[in-house]
């Protein structure tokens, strides 16, 4: 067992007052994470994510470990990947459609039916 | 005479307007611990608790449903005062006026009247923002898109030293 793999947390951005469903995924789904990521971060750079709306938001992952080949923080809304590291954010095309696959992990936690209540 | 009078005019609507937050959306869209732990209840107060505040929470009186009446009381409790929202929250106390909405049975959300006289938000610990789901600037948080918060609750007042949330 990595012992980081349970220092990230994934969080769906969807409620506003309430806390948002999160949690922390498997070593596998963070190991798969961390491929994606490598993948659209090899893209160029593009325009930042549209801004917030109420209801989905897309997904927020943390990497409390400090998990050196991921950013501090990443969002993905609407195909957009943000990146933070410190106080500089880097936004990329979702190549690797990591939304979707995050969508899925989502779908595996019980949210499927607020997941389809929204339209997704 | 006129200038005296401008300047003093101007000096009497700023002191009215001094407690009214500015739309400054840098102070809570830091991509790190201020945005993410702080969300709608905590901007709509102005107030930066970290703990992304419940209403009631404070106060010993959390809301046990997703609905107006409950999600109101508790934010009564925590020193939020019922206003119509057609009506200022006058001078006299330092306040600002907000806006609830429910997700019926999901969720609640905050609106605040900012003092440039439209009204912003912060969807969770996403960024804060003065634009509504379709991205036109909110003037009036009845009228603007809200997507699935579709009901209206009604506004209150946040006077200073008198709410507390957590």
């Amino acid at each position: 067992m990595n012992p980081q793999a349970d220092r990230l947390t994934i969080r769906l951005l969807i409620h506003s007052g309430r806390p948002d469903p999160e949690w922390a995924p498997g070593e596998d789904v963070v190991d798969k994470l961390d491929s994606l990521v490598q993948e659209v971060t090899a893209g160029q750079q593009v325009d930042g994510p549209p801004p917030p709306v109420l209801g989905y938001r897309g997904f927020l992952v943390q990497n409390l470990g400090k998990r050196a080949s991921l950013p501090d923080s990443f969002t993905v809304f609407r195909g957009i990947f943000s990146a933070h590291r410190g106080a500089k954010t880097q936004h990329f095309q979702d190549t690797a459609r990591i939304e979707q696959f995050l969508l899925e992990e989502a779908r595996g936690r019980d949210l499927g039916e607020t997941l389809e209540a929204l339209g997704l | 005479m006129k200038k005296f009078i401008e300047k003093l005019i101007e000096a009497v609507v700023n002191w009215i307007r001094r407690c009214i937050p500015q739309y400054e959306p840098g102070k809570w869209n830091d991509a790190n611990g201020v945005q993410y732990t702080n969300n709608c209840y905590n901007y709509a107060c102005n107030l930066q608790t970290n703990t992304y505040a419940q209403p009631g929470r404070a106060s010993g009186n959390m809301y046990s449903s997703i609905d107006c009446d409950e999600v109101g009381d508790g934010a009564e409790s925590d020193g939020l005062v019922p206003v119509d929202c057609d009506t200022g929250c006058g001078c006299r106390n330092c306040c600002h006026k907000v806006a609830l909405v429910i997700w019926p049975g999901v969720d609640f959300h905050w609106y605040r009247l900012d003092r440039n006289g439209r009204w912003s938000h912060k969807p969770g610990g996403t960024q804060a923002t003065n634009l509504d789901n379709s991205g036109n600037i909110i003037t009036d948080p009845r009228t603007a898109d809200r997507g699935p918060y579709t009901v209206f609750c009604g506004c209150y007042c946040v006077c200073k030293g008198r709410v507390t949330i957590s």
